[in-house]
């Protein structure tokens, strides 16, 4: 989606408009990227409410140092998630440990009479998510919610690309052993 | 339904997020707000049509003092 040569390319163009003094510009770059970001920090913080300002933050904060972003160095959208990963955690670090809460639940598209077992399940595999240690949940989210190629989570969390997929594949696990144990409590 | 169904069923439903309506111009307005700070002051000072107003009557007496110096001057 994100990920393709050519959007890199059309992102470091869009980005050499910017630096030029075209700031309208930069709305292109809102536009390719405000879902991902939006999805990303709503996953990320404790209270999921504040994801929209935070988001807003997040791009303010690409606009200001985007003379700091090095197309060398890494993607755009890589960049971008950086300084998303960094906010949520500062945010989340301000918020009280115990305010976890899960996601608000959101509209499904299927038949509404025939799926409140299977809402009550993926509330409760929202939990388990919400459980999982921070780096584990960074990852996941990153490489399976977002879908981001491993190197590129591995340079967003500033680790190797073995220990991403190890975090991935543990939290894989964590998720599917919650998933096991609530179907099988609603069979019981 | 099988186990598998349903986590790829919950992991579809978790990438599908829905933007604020005008998110974007909501984004681009602080944007612009952060863009005219960053201006020199001298940019910023100019920016408004008050102050270009200002500015073209500024010229307009100083041309017309230095005429009137130069008037003087000459009458001697």
């Amino acid at each position: 989606m994100y990920n393709g040569l050519e959007t890199m390319q059309n992102d470091v163009n869009i980005i050499e408009q910017v630096l030029a003094g075209d700031t309208e510009a930069f709305r292109f770059l809102v536009e390719r990227y405000e879902r991902p970001v939006l999805s990303f920090v709503q996953h990320l913080l404790l209270d999921p409410g504040d994801s929209p300002d935070l988001a807003q933050e997040v791009f303010l904060t690409a606009y200001a140092k985007l003379s700091c972003f090095d197309p060398a160095f890494s993607r755009f959208s890589t960049w971008l998630f950086t300084i998303a990963r960094n906010k949520t955690i500062n945010t989340n670090k301000r918020k009280r440990p115990h305010a976890v809460s899960v996601l608000p639940e959101r509209k499904l598209h299927v038949d509404v009479a025939e799926d409140l077992s299977r809402r009550e399940l993926f509330n409760k595999l929202d939990a388990a998510l919400a459980k999982l240690p921070a780096k584990q949940r960074r990852a996941f989210i990153l490489a399976q919610i977002e879908q981001l190629p491993y190197e590129d989570v591995a340079q967003i969390e500033g680790t190797r690309v073995g220990t991403i997929k190890s975090r991935v594949n543990r939290a894989k696990e964590k998720l599917r052993a919650s998933l096991t144990a609530n179907l099988r409590d609603s069979h019981a | 339904m099988h186990e598998q169904d349903l986590y790829n069923q919950w992991l579809k439903q978790k990438q599908t997020v829905e933007v604020p309506d005008h998110y974007a111009d909501r984004v681009m307005h602080s944007v612009i707000q952060v863009s005219q700070q960053q201006r020199p002051w001298w940019d910023r000072l100019f920016a408004t049509p008050l102050a270009q107003a200002g500015l073209v009557v500024a010229t307009c007496v100083v041309f017309l003092l230095r005429f009137i110096l130069l008037f003087t001057v000459a009458l001697g």
